[in-house]
């Protein structure tokens, strides 16, 4: 078979197609990267090109077919300008603080930004960038923040989450222009030219909300994003987690399949719970988790992958992508170990037999 | 009977109720620790089990911690008088570098609700104010969460530092990156990949 691109790689295996070889996808790289690539967090955040930089050389270094990219919750939208708190901890990634969204009357000051500005704006350059440079070759894919991920910086995530039972009107007047927001994010992130976005309800996974809850109260407003950014053009990936409204088996499917994805207790059995589920726009996942990836070793990495390869590829007749979740290192020398840890998984991928 | 009320209103998320309800008690000249162990805690560790099979998520959680805590806020100066112990006195917090406060709340509520005193030192904390929290309160337990796979060797320095100290305190850590061979390798004293477990760990620890 005549070598792919990436991007065909990736098209044909969440087809349930056989490609080349199996695609590699990584959900999230950012601490790595600047470990690895010799960059300060302020200078990822704030500088386009070596953002860019960094970005483009770990995708084509590693081999990431699927790359999610570009990541860290303050760049995607919720920043400062927003009137969002973030605090930065040396030199760290920075975290969530506190958000603008304590009542009902600070919901007529939050308004749809007349165009992009700060960290967003930052996002939005090294979107453009990286689709010019490697956008053809390689499948890009960036978050853009679904209304209920939004609503979490704006008020809190315990408050909000408190309010999906306990104060459900109020839910959903800031839902509303939560809405707006991302489907603001959205047209802004699509406009970049990257096409293969995805809207990324980040704080619900199904221990968070009862998957009915979700269903019910939020589900209609990622409906309704989809729906303003044209259908087809931000998967809704993560809600294949809260299976489908009223049917508990489809829940308990889609609970798999988040352990599956996120390669919670890795194992052949949490793959087998998961077989008859799917993320949209996405292939079957054989994932390693963020916290394997570090703590375990290249050959106990590679011994589990050929395990869940065996079963999903010649048992299941199906193309899995090798997932590594979270990509992440402390230091220079863990950054290196890591590299050592993701070359060996290339070098299994290369060499299995489809 | 009253403290299976209490139970209900915990359930309930009726926050107004408890309060009534534990008054009223008191009133009657109901033993507090039975209110705290047979109302309180028993909602408690019903919420936990019911999390634990999946019945509720952490919304639920949330609210039934809240709840439960406007409960405490009536018992806790009643029980002082009393002269009656707290199951343990626990100082928790997430390590420095790290902002992440959802788990390290739920389980400082989770332990609140089994009856243990919690110090709760917030997010970001540094190894030392573990250490001065922990000498100037005498706890009984050290809890550390640490949500990034970047801020787990915080987990494994504190340790090392407190053993370094003679600290005395049982030492249990967790958080999304945390494996039990990790907690192993560090001689952390304990480990739960959820709040709930953290309750029977902490238990377990205090029971020697």
């Amino acid at each position: 078979m005549n070598q792919m691109t990436p991007r065909e790689r990736v098209a044909l295996a969440t087809r349930g197609q056989k490609p080349d070889k199996l695609p590699i996808m990584v959900a999230n790289s950012n601490t790595f990267i600047c470990q690895y690539y010799g960059m300060s967090v302020e200078e990822f955040l704030t500088d386009p090109q070596l953002c860019t930089e960094g970005n483009i050389k770990f995708t084509r270094e590693f081999a990431v077919d699927y790359n999610l990219c570009v990541n860290g919750y303050i760049l995607y939208g919720c920043g400062p300008e927003l009137g969002v708190e973030w605090k930065f901890v040396g030199d760290n990634f920075p975290g969530f603080v506190n958000g603008p969204l304590k009542s009902e009357e600070d919901l007529s000051r939050i308004e749809v930004p007349s165009e992009p500005s700060g960290y967003f704006k930052q996002y939005l350059e090294v979107m453009r960038r990286l689709n010019q440079a490697i956008g053809q070759e390689y499948h890009l894919s960036v978050s853009i923040l679904g209304p209920f991920a939004v609503a979490c910086f704006l008020r809190g995530i315990e408050e909000a989450l408190k309010d999906t039972l306990v104060n459900r009107d109020f839910a959903r007047k800031y839902l509303k222009v939560c809405t707006d927001l991302s489907v603001y994010f959205g047209k802004q992130i699509l406009a970049t030219g990257l096409g293969n976005p995805i809207l990324n309800e980040i704080f619900l996974t199904p221990q968070m909300i009862r998957p009915d809850v979700f269903h019910e109260l939020i589900a209609p407003f990622d409906q309704e994003v989809q729906r303003r950014l044209e259908p087809g053009k931000a998967p809704n990936s993560l809600a294949a987690f809260m299976g489908q409204p009223h049917d508990p088996e489809s829940q308990k499917g889609g609970a798999s399949l988040y352990k599956a994805f996120f390669g919670v207790g890795e194992s052949i059995e949490s793959i087998k719970a998961a077989i008859n589920f799917r993320l949209p726009g996405m292939p079957f996942p054989a994932s390693i988790s963020g916290r394997a990836l570090n703590s375990w070793s290249s050959r106990e990495i590679v011994d589990y992958l050929k395990e869940a390869l065996d079963f999903l590829v010649k048992g299941q007749g199906l193309y899995p992508s090798i997932t590594l979740v979270s990509v992440q290192a402390e230091s220079r020398e863990n950054a290196l170990d890591i590299a050592e840890k993701m070359n060996a998984v290339k070098a299994l991928r290369d060499e299995y037999e489809l | 009977m009253p403290v299976e009320d209490i139970i209900k209103a915990v359930l309930d998320f009726n926050e107004a109720q408890v309060v009534d309800l534990i008054n009223s008690e008191l009133d009657r000249g109901a033993e507090v620790t039975s209110l705290l162990n047979g109302g309180l805690i028993a909602a408690m560790d019903e919420v936990g089990r019911r999390f634990s099979s999946g019945e509720l998520f952490v919304p639920e959680m949330l609210l039934a911690a809240q709840t439960m805590k406007a409960g405490l806020g009536v018992i806790k100066p009643v029980l002082s008088k009393t002269g009656a112990k707290p199951k343990g006195l626990v100082v928790i917090g997430t390590v420095q570098g790290d902002l992440h406060d959802i788990g390290k709340n739920l389980v400082s509520m989770m332990l609140e609700g089994a009856g243990f005193t919690v110090i709760d030192l917030g997010v970001d904390v540094a190894g030392e104010t573990f250490v001065k929290s922990v000498q100037d309160s005498k706890a009984d337990l050290v809890a550390m969460s640490a949500l990034l796979t970047t801020t787990m060797p915080a987990l494994e320095a504190n340790v090392a530092l407190f053993k370094k100290l003679g600290l005395g305190a049982g030492v249990l850590v967790g958080g999304a990156p945390v494996t039990r061979a990790f907690a192993d390798k560090i001689g952390a004293d304990g480990f739960s990949e959820d709040a709930v477990g953290a309750v029977e760990v902490a238990r377990r620890l205090m029971a020697g």
